[in-house]
């Protein structure tokens, strides 16, 4: 306790003395003296009130006769009032007469009275008594004040305390973080970095923190710099990327985050940041963007070749078609007499053959260069699959004959599907010309039906057949079944059947018996759906197209 | 009178046997071996009935020619038809906006019937 609180006279008692007898209160006055006392003097009920509302008296002496107000109202007045309800009163009296009214007194919440005229030593007794009273009231009082302060002091140190042990704990964790780590103040200056920061840098510790920037790859630190005002400003994250250089003098990607803390606390700092090494992240990622445009590249630069290359093979292949093709119908005019002539027509007409041969050859080549680079585009339209077939029949007639193969086709009407034309035309060729090369000159039976949401095509010959190990070759590219060189080719018209029918979303399959001849059964649906278009980008083998092996 | 066809082809062989063909079923036949030789005959007054075009030519390649086709209403009119050996031909020809198209190698049965078509004769 401190020593003012021991002192009474640090406590100042006044003592309101009542009466309308100034002889009387003056009496009071000379008993009651300073430095013990501070008598306050009122000369009526009215000036005793207006006294009570300006000070804090320890202790009222209250006549109880007086013209403008009885003592007994006064008193009353004093008790309803919540700051002076608890004031002692004294009260003053003449003889015994007055002592009905001092127990009406006592009712009042009067303490005690005096009897005139007053015995100077009861008065000072009496008083002294309330003095003391008040005295230690207000000591107790000013201590309970203080343990409030000692209280509020106490609590406030031990949230120092705690916070002190966060951020202790918080330092502990950023230092052991694998993580750079930062934190600057809200207006921007970087006060610490944890230890990672110096192993990255290759710094010594005393260096000091605002010297980041010196780390900072020149290309990116106006863009950071930007960046971290930004964030300043607005109060909100910053997430930037930008490369550090390390102790070897080498930068590194690193995603730098920054999260402002609450500024209303004083303790944490007004910024907390991080880097986070992504070299390795975003290298794979540049890496897989460069392949990504390499790729790009070299099918464009493949997709360019294969077109130059069908210009260049095709264009010297117009040309011989039809010099023979003119050689053939317009002769020389005086050819049927020349010697040798029938000869030499023959030879025309089988370098004719032979070109279409080529032609076809080199289309298949194409195709299949096409089918490898995943570049099989479908163009879909309404199309009649009866209409085509019937087209390619038509086309193929001079061949037939000459294979002495009778083609049946039966076709339940049109039967219309949203196919590419171009497409469809050379599946049924390549299964109309494989049944007349296979065919044994037996007739070709093509059959073409529509179910709901299903087109089928079947193309059957009465040939030589597929021996059962080869039924699953047959698809493959550059498979012929059987003595394959007595009958030409390069294998491809099966391979390029099956990718044009598996692009459509449908199905290919064959059945056969040696000697018997084979069934070859398409199934498309009529409207490729998304889903069901198969990606070409899957080879029939299983095998992804850009396999070097398969490179055209 | 028999219809003028200008061939557009840099390949003078087969611009040659096109010719002979176009020539020996009755039509007239001017030769220019790429689109910016074309140009100048048709500046020069060269009337065709139809253009033969090629796609693939160096110097002015078929797009561009057809580019600078459009571009002159006095010559935009005269049909086109593409001789590509592109494997999707229509399309080659419809974004180019020729009015027929020939698949290369070029016989003479598909060759006489595209400009048949296209003449109307």
């Amino acid at each position: 306790m401190s020593e003012d609180t021991n002192d009474p006279k640090a406590i100042d008692v006044r003592i309101l003395v009542v009466d309308d007898q100034r002889a009387n209160r003056l009496a009071l006055r000379a008993l009651l003296t300073e430095p013990d006392y501070r008598v306050v003097e009122a000369a009526s009920a009215r000036e005793a009130l207006h006294r009570l509302l300006g000070e804090e008296f320890a202790l009222i002496l209250l006549d109880v006769v007086m013209p403008d107000m009885s003592g007994f109202e006064l008193a009353s007045a004093v008790k309803q009032r919540r700051q002076t309800a608890a004031l002692p009163i004294l009260f003053l009296t003449a003889e015994a007469d007055d002592m009905d009214r001092v127990f009406e007194g006592y009712q009042l919440g009067a303490v005690d009275y005096l009897v005139k005229p007053l015995n100077p030593d009861v008065v000072r007794a009496k008083v002294a008594v309330f003095a003391e009273l008040y005295r230690q009231r207000k000591r107790i009082e000013r201590q309970a004040a203080l343990l409030v302060e000692a209280e509020r002091r106490s609590s406030e140190l031990r949230l120092v305390k705690l916070r002190l042990a966060a951020d202790r704990r918080y330092r502990t964790v950023a230092e052991a973080a694998p993580q750079i780590m930062w934190t600057a103040s809200s207006d921007g200056r970087v006060d610490y970095f944890n230890r990672r920061w110096f192993e990255y840098t290759g710094w010594p510790d005393s260096a000091p923190p605002d010297t980041w920037a010196d780390a900072i790859h020149p290309g990116d630190l106006d863009r950071c710099r930007r960046a971290w005002r930004t964030a300043l400003d607005s109060g909100e994250t910053l997430q930037i990327e930008c490369r550090l250089r390390n102790a070897a003098g080498n930068h590194r990607w690193h995603l730098c985050r920054a999260l402002p803390v609450d500024v209303e606390e004083t303790g944490p700092p007004a910024w907390i940041g991080t880097f986070t090494d992504i070299d390795d992240q975003k290298r794979a990622l540049l890496e897989r963007e460069v392949l990504h445009r390499e790729t790009a590249e070299a099918l464009q630069a493949r997709d360019e070749f294969l077109s130059v290359a069908s210009h260049e093979l095709k264009t010297p292949l117009s040309a011989l078609k039809l010099q023979l093709q003119l050689l053939l119908e317009r002769p020389p005019a005086d050819a049927a007499a020349t010697p040798g002539w029938t000869q030499a027509k023959r030879g025309l007409e089988l370098a004719n053959r032979q070109v279409d041969r080529l032609v076809r050859l080199v289309a298949a080549l194409l195709d299949v260069s096409k089918i490898n680079a995943g570049r099989l585009q479908l163009e879909l339209a309404e199309v009649d699959l009866s209409a085509i077939a019937e087209e390619v029949v038509a086309r193929l007639a001079d061949e037939a004959a000459r294979s002495k193969v009778a083609v049946n086709v039966r076709a339940a009407g049109s039967v219309v599907g949203r196919w590419d034309r171009l497409r469809l035309e050379q599946v049924v060729t390549n299964l109309l010309t494989n049944a007349l090369k296979f065919g044994a000159g037996k007739p070709v039976d093509i059959e073409i039906a529509g179910r709901r949401g299903v087109a089928s095509l079947t193309v059957r010959d009465r040939g030589m057949g597929i021996a059962p190990d080869d039924v699953e070759r047959v698809f493959r590219r550059f498979e012929q079944t059987g003595p394959a060189r007595a009958y030409g080719g390069l294998g491809l018209g099966l391979y390029i059947v099956r990718q044009i029918v598996e692009a459509h979303g449908g199905t290919i399959r064959v059945e056969s018996r040696p000697s018997e001849g084979s069934t070859f059964f398409v199934e498309l649906p009529r409207e490729p759906s998304a889903m069901q278009i198969a990606p070409v980008i899957q080879a029939a083998d299983g095998r992804a197209p850009h396999d070097p092996d398969h490179s055209p | 009178m028999s219809h003028l066809i200008a061939i557009v082809e840099d390949d003078a062989d087969l611009a040659g046997v096109l010719a002979t063909v176009l020539e020996s079923h009755g039509y007239a036949v001017s030769s220019a071996s790429n689109g910016r030789e074309a140009l100048e005959q048709l500046h020069a007054g060269n009337r065709p009935a139809l253009i033969l075009l090629d796609m693939m030519m160096p110097i002015m390649d078929g797009r561009e020619f057809r580019e600078a086709q459009a571009g002159d209403a006095e010559i935009a009119g005269i049909p086109v038809v593409l001789m590509t050996a592109d494997g999707n031909a229509p399309r080659k020809a419809e974004s180019i906006g020729a009015v027929g198209y020939l698949a290369k190698p070029v016989g003479i049965p598909e060759l006489l019937g595209e400009v048949r078509r296209v003449l109307g004769a």
